[in-house]
Formats: structure tokens, C-alpha cells, sequence
């Protein structure tokens, strides 16, 4: 080729120059064993090198938990109001000493004590001192605060050396003055002390609270000497308990908000679940949130574990939000895989998965606002889920499948003719992968040949119901039952003479029939079947009158400027036959469904390998030459053609008297093929 | 005076000989006659095959469909080595007047020119095998070679010098130049042994190939393209001895070099191919239809495809002849050789006739060997005027009339203007 170019390069004046020239090449060329012609899947041979067939094709199928048990989406609200806000109870102490009350005396009996400190002295009766704006800080508790309820207890301890009579104090919020507390007290003795509780409920309290003393009298002591110290003093104990706010900037304790357990029962539409294994589905938790705070969602399924063994116990953390504005938080998490018990919190039940959720805020330290309008508000639960794998009671199903004109691949290929078996077997063989009781009526089986018969198969069970053993777990082995079939006891080898195409069934199907016979000892998974074979099993032997072999080549004709130049072709072919059938072969050109031309001028022969007497055998091949010419107008109707379907007609050859009625087709058998083109070729430097 | 006119002939045919491939006639009428500084334009074909008839190089120049008959009588002419060889040049140049220096006189010009030259050498069986196809029974099957060829199309810039002396008893000049050839297309074939047998059935066929082919980047097709570079170099000597001028000359002796973007194909296997392997008669899925194994023709050609550059010397021409003036007339033989283009060496003798009355040249040239068939050639030349020369003729007179037998084509034209 290369030297075709180089010529028509040294060609000048970029004119045409053309010849025709004749190229030879080998097309193909190959030995063809049975195991080329029949595949090694559907053969098999006897000791003696005779061949059979072992066929099996799928008639039914159908996945129980794939197509029948569907988990409806669970997906749950929890809207959360804070009736619950607490700030923790909390106990402050607070002195007031002798010399805080004698400065801010203005009688002159402050002054004395003063003076007399450090000394012992009797201490004289005074009436009427008073002390007003006596800060105390309750600031580390809060910083204000909307008491729905709660109780303040105030502890009055008298550490002076005298008793104390006609305390008459109070306590209000520094920045309005509102009082908060006010109260009498007639008499303390040294060393005594009194207790007394104030309701807070419907207060505003702020942290920097002021304590006013009134008034306080004393009758001295008595003109007893006593040892005079300004740091003795009246001891305040407060106690803020039991707080429950509408509202408060406060540093808030870590608590739960939320706090739901429940159990959530799936409607299954028949079958009741124990355990189910999860192939895919997701939780999913979309949470607002308008508390000032980080909020911490905990999601749990106790009773949900991965391969692992690992519990779902999933953790979300909502960013703080604001009154005016929530923030949210959308949590999407496989389950694939994980494990579900579905009998419940007390292993009591079917279909019920038993799950927590928790909402709580946790303790920053920091001054929050927060109050009872705040809300929370969270959806969680299980959508999307497909098992992979249940136990327990499947339910009842019924399946009713009936096909028309399904074609059967044992003789897709066979158009016509007659063949005359020596023998056949067929077995109609259910497998069961699910672990559960079925039962299988057939009401018709009917099959067709192309030409139109049609046979209905006469066998035992047609028409009466068959129990149909289930599949068991530990070790896991499926359930198979099995109907055979022979020309003793059905129709079955009438039917495959008549080289069925199509097969049209009418069958039923049960599942647990009987109920929950073994009480949730069912189980399946995803790729359980139930399945319908037909496993055909034949020798290779029998006497075939035109049996009609069609098939379409695949093959890519070469694009209009490849074969431009060829004007025409001559096949070759040497068949070496080793197999004692004949055959005629014939290629039909189709476009568009149409017949326009055939590859040959007539059909091709193909000689039959002749049968020995004495090994009933064929022993020697059998050479057959064929020549045939492709003219142009072959070549255009092929180019145009979008079909190419080659035929044979297959006849077995004549049997020696001695060697039986049936011609057997033995594993040495083979074809050899070579095939060579001649192309009438106008090379042209155009 | 015959002797200073010859030799003045000679100098100027000399220059810019390079570029253009002088008829086999190459003195005294074939150059102009001017002493001062004049311009030249030519055109120049030539085709030469020493065994294949001008029947079939017409139809293969001139186009047209090469029938049976026309093949039959070419293989029936072809030897066992048949060679090809073409030529095209048209250009111009400039050349200056003489300057004497001390020691003679010097001259030098400057040309441009567009070439195109191709050779191919190849066996009969060859020449069945395109031809007739190995399906014919033209084609014996039997182990063919060598064959061998280039082809390439350069534009040429040359600058020439030369240096003579002419008032002594032996004139004598000599002339160098190097050219810089931007080369447009470029091939290059060696083919050193091939057979190709296929059993008459078709189904068996040898392929045995040592074959390599190289080609510049086919994408560029432009004329001013580069597809590469060239550089040559040329250098003529000529003295007048004993009344005959005697010339020597060496031209085209460099490199021709493509570019990156040149391709080469190589062919170095013996592989018996018997078509494609079936393998089964089930495709994919178990549907009935033949499949095959990836075995493809084209595998089994076993082609090494590659990009890269390559090279090859320039066809370097060397020439030898001798010429004398008798009157008017004139006669001159001589031989050249093409390397990697002739098989033989080309001889050459001619007879000249001047006829001043009329202010024409004639001339007629026999040859022999080269890539060529034995031909006659004839041409003239005429001054037009003081300041004009033009010449044309063919080397190759024979070949048309004898088409059938003899093969090759040439003609030539070049007008020279004194400035």
C-alpha cells in the first residue's frame, strides 16, 4: 500500500491517474470445535464423547423484600417551650459590722462605740441607729431576673456583744429602688439568730441589690462590761432557692431543655418485623433554635447498632440564635448497615423502634439572656429506609404472574424444520430464598413454535398447588423443589421438537399461607428470589430434516470512501466438515425490514462428514470449496443494507443400518474454516 | 577569439547552474553572450525512465486510466532495475558585470528558484505486484527488490562566485556557491527487499517486508511552507586545453533535512498471515454471530508508526564533458551522474550550428544511460536585438514518437536580458 502511495505521489499535474488491480487476502480462517459452536455452559459429554445439553432458563423471578416490604418515612416534631428555665439555688453571706452601723450614726452613740473599740466597757442602751445603701453583690447568680417563682431565706445571726431590738431593715434593686424584701424584727440576742423566707414570685430582681437598715436598738449592756470590737457584726445568710424564671441574664447551669423517649411503630401492611438490617436509609434531624445559647441535640436508637456493634447515638450542636432570628442545623446520616431490634424498650413488640432525643444547654460561664419565649424546635427520625435483611413474620403476599410471548433462548435461533430426539429431560425446579412458607399453583404453561403451534405442558402439577420449601438460616441453605419431567409422565418431548420460541405462564404464589406458623422465624433479604427454572438436559443426538439455523452477522461494512474504489469481490471458501450434518447457506440483505438481495447467487452446500460403519462415528471431514462473486450491485445493496441475516438448513446425514436412528454429535467433532477475498481494485490518486 | 568567446560562454553557463537543470547541450548557445550585468528567467521539465514506455508515463503524467494493454506493454519493456527520474525548476536571477582585479576578473550573482525533484528505483515484480495485484498471475510472489526513492519541493536562494582569468594561454575560471533550500515536501522510501505470495485459494498469504518510508507533514500543503530546511553547496572548474574547453563540475552536494513533524512508517517482518481468527460463533451475550479475534489485517502488517525527523544527501549531480569550436560549428560529449538518481552514468555528444546572418544557434544531442531511455534532443537559440537571448528546445525528441518503446519527456526556456 505504501508503494501504491508513493507511486501516486510521483504522478504530476495533479491529474486523475486510475488502474485496476487484483488483491488477494486471507479473510478468516479458524478451527471451530463444538465448544466454539455450543458453548461450554449449556455442554457436556459422556465418557464415550458423546455430547449433551444441559439448559436452564429462568421462567419467574421475583425478590420478596426488593419489591414487596416497604418502611414507611418516620420523621417526628418536637416543639419546645422553656417552661422549665432554673438558675440553681445559691446561698451568699454578708456581714454588717458594729462599725458599719456606728459611722453612719449620727446620734453621737456611734461615735462613742467607736472610740471605746479595742476596750471593755459597758455599752449603753441607744435607740434609733440606722444604715442606709448597704451594697451587696449578686452579680456571679445573675445579672437580672424574671422570678415566675422562688423563694429568698435570710438568715439574721447577731455577732454584736449586745442584743439587737426593733431591726427594721429592707432590700431593693440598686438601679430602680424597687424593695424587694422588707421586714421587722423585735429582738436578737448576742449569739442568736433568726430565719426568715420571702416569696420572690413576680419579682424583678437585679444583681446589685442595696440593704437599708432602718433602724436598730439596743438595749446595752446592761452596765455590765463588755469588750468593745467594730468587726463583730450581724451576719446575713441568704438563700435564693427554687428558682423558676420567665426570663433572665444570668450565667445558666448546664440542663436539659428536652428530654423524649419513645416508641415509634411502623405500619408494615402485613408483615411484623423483630430484627430488620438496614441496606439504605438516612436519619435525618433539622433543628431551629432562638435561645442565645449553643444548643446540644442527642439523638439515640439503643437498640440500633452498626456491624461494629456501635450504637446510633448521634450528637448535633445549633448554633445560638436570637428571639428575632433562628438558626438552624439539617444533620443527614447513612444508616446503611446498621441493625435494628424492632421489638420495642421491653423486646415485647413488632415493628417498633425505640428512640431518644435530648435537647440540652450546656454551662459556658458566660451572662446569657434567656427566657420563656424562647423556642425550640426539632424534626428527627428514619426516612428513605430499605432493608437489607428482616426477621420475623413476613406476612402474607400474594403473586399472580402471568407472561405472554416471553422468548425462550433455548431455540432463538431455530426458524423451521424437524428434529427428532432420541431423548429428553426437563426439570422444573423452585427456589426458594426466603426464609418462609410458599406455595406455588401453575395454572398453564404453554409454549410456541415460530410458525404458531402452540402445545399446553401436560404434567402433574399443573393446575394442583405445590408446597414449596422455604430457605433456612444457620447455615443458610435455600429451599429447592423439584418436578422432572420425560416423555413417561408429560408431553415435555413433543414440546421441544416443536423448537418452542415463546413460552406464555400463568402461575401463583403464596407466601405464608398458613399464617405465622413458625412465629417470626421468617426472615429475607434484599436479594432473596423466588425462582422458576426450566433445566432442559438432552443428548446431542437425533435426526434433524432442514433444520432452519438463522442468525444476523455482526459485522461494519466499510464507509463509502473505503470501498469506493472496489468494483468487485470473490469469496473463497475451504470447509473442512468434521460434523456429519450438511448444511446450505444462504445470507439475506434487509433495509428496513425489507429482503432486497442475497449474498450468494444460490444457496451454498456445505457437504456432510460421512458416518463410519464401524464407530458410527465421523472420522474424516469432509472438504467442501466455494467461489462466490459479489457484484457492484451486491456491493451497493450491502452497503445500504442494516441487516444481514444468514440462514442454514441443516440436515443430518444418512446412518449406517447398524449404528441406530439417531445421529449422535460427539465433543471431537470440529469445522474448519478458511476464507479468502479477491477484490477487483481501481486504485486512483484522486 | 573563439577560444576568449568560449570561455566567456562557459563562465556564463556556470552561474546559477545550481538551480537549473541545463539541457544535456549545455555551451556555447545555451548561456547568453553578455559582458555587462544582465537578469535571467527560465523554466525547465524533465522526466526520465529507463525502461517504461512514454505510453504509460503520459497517462501517468497527463492522467487518464492505465488500461490492460498499457500495463502489458510496459511490463513487457521493464528489465530487472527501472529507474524514474524528474525534474522541475523555474526561477530568475541576477549576475553582474565582470571586474577585472589584478589576476583576472570576478562576478558573482544571486537567484531564486522553485524546484521539485523525485527518483524512484524499483524491480518488475514490483511493478506487477502494484499493477496487476497478487491476485493476478502477473504477480510470482517471489522475493522482489531493493527499490528506493525521494521526492521533495524546495524553494532555493543562491549566492554564487566566481573568480577566471582569460587573457593567458590556458584560461581557466572557477565558480563556487551555497544555496539555503526551504523545503515544502519531502518524501524518502527505501524498499530494500519485499515479497508478498498468497496461495491461489486466497486464504494464505506471506507478507515479508524490510521497508522504511518517510514523509514531511502532509498537513502542510502550502508551497511556501516549511516542512524542512536544505543547504548546498555547488563548484565548477572549466580550462581551455589544446583548443577543447574542459569543465568540471560538482553541484547539489549538501543536506536536505524535515521537520519534527515528519512521519515515518517502517515495515521490518515476515508474517504469514491467514486472515482472522474465528473464534466462535457466539458474540457477546450468547448472541449467534461470528466473532473474531482482535487479529486484524492491519496488525498483522505490523506498521512502526512514528513522528520524527529525518535526512538524506542531496542528489549531488557531478559532471564532466568537453566541448570545441570548429567554424561554426561547434561538438562537445560528455557524462554526468546524479547520485541517488541515475543507475548508469549519462553520456552525452552534441553538434552545434551558428548561423550569425540570422543570429541563431541550433543544436542537436544524442545521449545514452542515467535514469533515461537512449533519446535524441534538438534546440535553438536566438538573440533578439543587442540586449535579449533566448533559447528553448527538448532533450527527449524520440520519446513521443517512439512512445511505446522509449521513455522520457523534457523541454526547456530561458530568456536573458542585458542590463
Amino acid at each position: 500500500m505504501l508503494f501504491f502511495f508513493v507511486l501516486l505521489v510521483f504522478s504530476s499535474c495533479g491529474k486523475k491517474v486510475s488502474w485496476n488491480t487484483g488483491i488477494a487476502l486471507p479473510l478468516a480462517q479458524g478451527e471451530l470445535l463444538l465448544s466454539d459452536i455450543v458453548p461450554d455452559s449449556v455442554r457436556q459429554t459422556n465418557a464415550d464423547g458423546s455430547v449433551f445439553l444441559v439448559l436452564s432458563d429462568e421462567l419467574f423471578s421475583v425478590q420478596l423484600a426488593r419489591d414487596y416490604f416497604k418502611v414507611p418515612d418516620t420523621v417526628l416534631r418536637e416543639n419546645v417551650s422553656l417552661d422549665s428555665l432554673r438558675i440553681p439555688n445559691r446561698t451568699m453571706y454578708y456581714p454588717i459590722t458594729l462599725g458599719a452601723i456606728a459611722r453612719s450614726d449620727n446620734s453621737g452613740t456611734g461615735a462613742l462605740i467607736i472610740a471605746l473599740n479595742g476596750m471593755t466597757a459597758a455599752i449603753p442602751p441607744f435607740n434609733n441607729l440606722n444604715s442606709t445603701d448597704l451594697p451587696v453583690d449578686a452579680t456571679e447568680l445573675f445579672k437580672t431576673a424574671d422570678v415566675r417563682t422562688g423563694w429568698m431565706d435570710l438568715q439574721i445571726k447577731n455577732g454584736l456583744p449586745v442584743p439587737i431590738t426593733n431591726l427594721d431593715f429592707s432590700m431593693k434593686n440598686a438601679s430602680d429602688g424597687v424593695v424587694i424584701v422588707s421586714d421587722q424584727v423585735s429582738r436578737i440576742d448576742p449569739g442568736e439568730s433568726i430565719l426568715r423566707s420571702y416569696d420572690l414570685s413576680g419579682k424583678q430582681l437585679e444583681g446589685q441589690i442595696l440593704v437599708d437598715i432602718n433602724n436598730i436598738s439596743s438595749p446595752g449592756s446592761n452596765n455590765v462590761p463588755v469588750p468593745i470590737d467594730t468587726s463583730d457584726a450581724l451576719e446575713l445568710t441568704m438563700t435564693v432557692r427554687d428558682m423558676e424564671l420567665n426570663a433572665a441574664e444570668a450565667v445558666f447551669p448546664a440542663q436539659n431543655l428536652v428530654n423524649v423517649a419513645k416508641e415509634i411503630i411502623y405500619d408494615m401492611k402485613g408483615p411484623e418485623f423483630t430484627f430488620m438490617t438496614i441496606r439504605s436509609g438516612r436519619l435525618v434531624i433539622t433543628a431551629f433554635n432562638t435561645i442565645n445559647d449553643s444548643l446540644y441535640i442527642n439523638y439515640r436508637i439503643p437498640h440500633a447498632s452498626d456491624s461494629n456493634g456501635i450504637v446510633l447515638d448521634e450528637l448535633a450542636v445549633v448554633a445560638p440564635g436570637t428571639a428575632g432570628q433562628a438558626s438552624n442545623i439539617d444533620v443527614d446520616i447513612p444508616l446503611d448497615g446498621y441493625r435494628i431490634d424492632l421489638r420495642g424498650l421491653r423486646k415485647n413488640r413488632v415493628n417498633t423502634f425505640y428512640n431518644e432525643l435530648a435537647v440540652r444547654i450546656d454551662s459556658t460561664g458566660k451572662l446569657i439572656y434567656i427566657s420563656l419565649l424562647d423556642s425550640v424546635s426539632i424534626l428527627y427520625g428514619l426516612k428513605d429506609i430499605v432493608p437489607q435483611y428482616v426477621e420475623g413474620y413476613l406476612g402474607q403476599t400474594h403473586i399472580a404472574y402471568q407472561s405472554d410471548n416471553r422468548e425462550l433462548s433455548i431455540f432463538k435461533y431455530f426458524d423451521g424444520g424437524t428434529v427428532d430426539l432420541e431423548d429428553v429431560d426437563l426439570k422444573f425446579r423452585f427456589e426458594n430464598e426466603v426464609g418462609a412458607d410458599s406455595r406455588i399453583l401453575i395454572h398453564r404453561i404453554r409454549t410456541r413454535s415460530p410458525s404458531g403451534e402452540s402445545l399446553d405442558l401436560q404434567a402433574p402439577f399443573v393446575g394442583v398447588p405445590q408446597d414449596i420449601q422455604r430457605a433456612f438460616k444457620n447455615p443458610f441453605r435455600k429451599g429447592e423443589t423439584v418436578f422432572a419431567l420425560n416423555d413417561q409422565n408429560s408431553n415435555v418431548k413433543e414440546m421441544i421438537e416443536s423448537l418452542p420460541r415463546y413460552l406464555d405462564m400463568d402461575i401463583e404464589v403464596d407466601i405464608n399461607p398458613d399464617g405465622n406458623r413458625l412465629l417470626y422465624q421468617d426472615f429475607a433479604s434484599y436479594n432473596s428470589t423466588f425462582k422458576v427454572y426450566a433445566d432442559l438436559e438432552m443428548p446431542l443426538s437425533g435426526v434433524a430434516g432442514n433444520l432452519q439455523l438463522s442468525g444476523e452477522l455482526n459485522f461494519t461494512f466499510p464507509s463509502d470512501e473505503e470501498i469506493a474504489n472496489v468494483e468487485s469481490v470473490q469469496i473463497k471458501s475451504r470447509i473442512g466438515n468434521g460434523f456429519p450434518l450438511s448444511a446450505r447457506v444462504q445470507a439475506y440483505v434487509y433495509r428496513g425490514g425489507v429482503l432486497i438481495d442475497s449474498l450468494f447467487a444460490k444457496r451454498q452446500q456445505i457437504d456432510a462428514a460421512a458416518i463410519d460403519e464401524q464407530s458410527c462415528r465421523a472420522d474424516h471431514k469432509k472438504i467442501t470449496e466455494l467461489v462466490s462473486e459479489i457484484g457492484m450491485e451486491q456491493f451497493d445493496h450491502l452497503r445500504t443494507a442494516d441487516e444481514l441475516i444468514f440462514r442454514s438448513w441443516l440436515n443430518t446425514t444418512d446412518l449406517p443400518a447398524n449404528c441406530g436412528s439417531h445421529v449422535r454429535i460427539y465433543d471431537s467433532y470440529s469445522i474448519d474454516v478458511k476464507m479468502g477475498l479477491t477484490i477487483n481494485y481501481h486504485f486512483a490518486n484522486e | 577569439m573563439n577560444r576568449i568567446f568560449l570561455l566567456f560562454l562557459i563562465t556564463c553557463s556556470s552561474l546559477l547552474s545550481a538551480q537549473n537543470e541545463y539541457p544535456l547541450y549545455r555551451a556555447l548557445a545555451t548561456v547568453p553572450a553578455f559582458d555587462s550585468a544582465y537578469i535571467s528567467t527560465w523554466g525547465n521539465y524533465r522526466m526520465e525512465s529507463n525502461h517504461l514506455p512514454q505510453s504509460f508515463l503520459n497517462r501517468f503524467i497527463f492522467g487518464g486510466t492505465i488500461d490492460a494493454k498499457l500495463k502489458d506493454r510496459a511490463n513487457r519493456t521493464l528489465g530487472r532495475s527501472n529507474s524514474l527520474f524528474f525534474e522541475s525548476s523555474f526561477g530568475a536571477s541576477w549576475t553582474s558585470g565582470m571586474r577585472s582585479t589584478g589576476a583576472g576578473y570576478r562576478r558573482f550573482a544571486f537567484g531564486l528558484a522553485r524546484e521539485h525533484r523525485a527518483a524512484l528505483r524499483f524491480p518488475a515484480e514490483l511493478f506487477a505486484l502494484v499493477f496487476y495485484g497478487n491476485a493476478a498471475p502477473e504477480s510470482s510472489g517471489e522475493v522482489f527488490g531493493p527499490s528506493a526513492g525521494y521526492l521533495y519541493a524546495v524553494n532555493r536562494i543562491e549566492a554564487r562566485i566566481e573568480r577566471g582569468k582569460r587573457d593567458t594561454r590556458h584560461p581557466w575560471s572557477l565558480s563556487y556557491g551555497v544555496s539555503l533550500m526551504q523545503i515544502n515536501r519531502f518524501w524518502m522510501l527505501d524498499f530494500p527487499r519485499g515479497q508478498v505470495k498468497t496461495t491461489p485459494f486466497s486464504n494464505e498469504t506471506l507478507l515479508d517486508t524490510e521497508l522504511d518510508l518517510y514523509f514531511s507533514d502532509t498537513s502542510n500543503s502550502s508551497q511556501f511552507g516549511t516542512d524542512g530546511w536544505g543547504f548546498t553547496a555547488a563548484f565548477d572548474f572549466s580550462i581551455d586545453w589544446k583548443n577543447w574547453e574542459w569543465h568540471a563540475s560538482i553541484r547539489d552536494v549538501g543536506i536536505l533535512l524535515a521537520s519534527q513533524k515528519a512521519t515515518y512508517l517502517g515495515r521490518h517482518a515476515s508474517k504469514y498471515y491467514e486472515g482472522v481468527d474465528i473464534a466462535t460463533v457466539f458474540g457477546n451475550g450468547g448472541s449467534l454471530s461470528f466473532s473474531f479475534e482482535e487479529d486484524s489485517l492491519f496488525s498483522a502488517l505490523d506498521v512502526k508508526h512514528e513522528n520524527r525527523s529525518f535526512r538524506m544527501s542531496s542528489p549531488a549531480l557531478v559532471s564532466f564533458f568537453a566541448q570545441r569550436r570548429l567554424g561554426r560549428w561547434d561538438m562537445s560529449f560528455g557524462v554526468r551522474y546524479r547520485y541517488l538518481s541515475y543507475p548508469l552514468p549519462l553520456f552525452h555528444a552534441s553538434v552545434g550550428y551558428e548561423d550569425k546572418a540570422v543570429g541563431m544557434h541550433y543544436w542537436a544531442v544524442v545521449y545514452y544511460g542515467g535514469a533515461a531511455s537512449p533519446n535524441l534532443g534538438m534546440g535553438l537559440r536566438k538573440k533578439l536585438g543587442k540586449k535579449v537571448c533566448v533559447y528553448f528546445g527538448s532533450d527527449q525528441l524520440l520519446s513521443p514518437l517512439f512512445s511505446n518503446n522509449l521513455g522520457g519527456l523534457s523541454s526547456f526556456l530561458r530568456l536573458s536580458l542585458e542590463l
